[in-house]
């Protein structure tokens, strides 16, 4: 086991812009490509991704903080794992890693809230487990540029409350983007 | 099962709490470093009976499906089971044992954090305020810890017993008087540890350093452990916990 202080970036990913809001949170907009969704993803909102450093190995490890998740929103919104999964990826410090989420292109079509109230979501889940506030969050949220080809991604970390102003960010980004 | 805590039937909602409280303030008044070793012993052990004569009536609660209760219960389980580690750590403190006292308090931190979840007053803010206070002033300020990175099985469900990902219940949820955790998990790979300030479990600390002769140190007590390693150019051995594998009592 090697020590590290860093955490792996994503292959095929190339910075488009950053923007840093305080000294405890930090957003950055990249432009990355997607892994093609199943017929059957496709037809879902949102998707779990694995950590996106595990992508291209044929081997997807999910973040540990996954299958809660996914159990916590299905009640509320379409939402799937890219590919099925029998082990996890789990990064034992204090900030709580969620895992990479990819909005599906035609649901934000359907569904102008879906980024919201899929980010409400996630925060009502990080409260409702009881995770303390203070421990940084980080997340990546992807939303497809055109189907199947690239996708803008956001790599936030920072406060559970930071999340609610992502949506204004990532919609910004795909504006920026298209 | 003989009831010694509880006294006798009928039992109430409002006298199992009440017996709750009278126990929790005869544990409090041992949580403290200058009590008898002894008493705080004989505490420690007594805890034990207590919370197992408390679980039956938590298990009353679960099958009858009163959640409120059964959320109470388990607030009192993981209250006392806190100052059963505090004890501990006084203990172990007395006996030289700095290592294990760490763990005794951390493992108090946890039981704390999860019985504020469900009920958050000044009795408990004021045991919170202790645990603070004992991290202070018995462990140095800048401690350093593992942070591990792994693949793992998913396991099992703590709350139900089946596959975790074939169930509904949500780790770190609390489910009538229960705390959801995945359990039956095997490593598949370590991948990477980091070196960090803030871990998640801060059980996870580096216990030896070299010094620059490769004598290994241990890093709370600065005492040599006796043990020589090569010496490196600019480099210094560490010893640590990767992974604190002790079961906390959420059941």
């Amino acid at each position: 086991m090697k020590n590290s202080s860093t955490h792996q970036n994503p292959p095929n990913s190339r910075t488009r812009a950053m923007t840093k809001t305080d000294s405890n949170e930090r957003i950055t907009i990249t432009s990355t490509t997607i892994p093609a969704l199943s017929e059957t993803a496709a037809k879902k909102d949102v998707i779990i991704l694995p950590e996106l450093a595990s992508l291209g190995s044929g081997r997807h490890a999910y973040s540990s903080t996954s299958i809660s998740l996914k159990k916590y929103a299905e009640a509320q919104v379409e939402i799937d794992f890219l590919t099925p999964t029998n082990e996890i990826y789990d990064q034992r410090s204090s900030a709580i890693y969620l895992p990479p989420i990819l909005f599906v292109a035609q649901a934000l079509i359907d569904n102008q809230e879906l980024v919201k109230t899929t980010l409400d979501i996630i925060i009502a889940f990080l409260r409702a487990s009881g995770k303390p506030e203070s421990a940084p969050v980080e997340l990546s949220c992807l939303v497809e540029e055109k189907e199947g080809t690239r996708s803008v991604k956001l790599d936030y970390k920072g406060p559970v409350d930071g999340l609610s102003a992502l949506e204004a960010a990532l919609k910004e980004a795909v504006r920026r983007g298209n | 099962m003989e009831i010694e805590f509880f006294g006798s039937p009928p039992f109430t909602s409002q006298g199992v709490v009440k017996t709750c409280l009278d126990y929790l303030e005869s544990a409090c008044q041992l949580n403290i470093i200058v009590r008898s070793s002894k008493l705080q012993e004989a505490k420690i052990k007594q805890i034990d009976q207590f919370i197992a004569e408390l679980k039956t009536f938590k298990r009353w609660a679960i099958d009858q499906e009163v959640e409120q209760l059964a959320n109470e219960l388990f607030h009192f389980q993981c209250f006392i089971r806190s100052v059963q580690s505090s004890l501990e750590t006084w203990i172990n403190i007395k006996n030289s044992e700095p290592e294990s006292a760490w763990h005794s308090l951390m493992d108090a931190n946890e039981y704390k954090d999860i019985a504020l979840r469900i009920n958050d007053y000044e009795g408990i803010r004021k045991h919170e305020a202790r645990l603070i206070d004992a991290r202070r002033l018995l462990f140095p300020e800048n401690m350093i810890f593992n942070s591990p990175a792994f693949r793992s099985t998913i396991g099992d469900c703590s709350i139900c017993g089946a596959p975790f990902q074939s169930c509904d219940h949500i780790e770190d949820f609390i489910y009538s008087g229960r705390l959801c955790r995945r359990i039956n998990i095997s490593i598949i790979e370590a991948n990477h540890s980091a070196i960090v300030k803030n871990p998640r479990d801060p059980r996870c600390i580096m216990t030896e350093r070299s010094d620059e002769d490769g004598n290994m140190i241990n890093m709370l007590t600065l005492e040599s452990t006796g043990e020589k390693r090569e010496k490196g150019h600019k480099a210094m051995h560490l010893t640590g916990i990767l992974l604190a594998t002790k079961p906390l009592d959420f059941d």
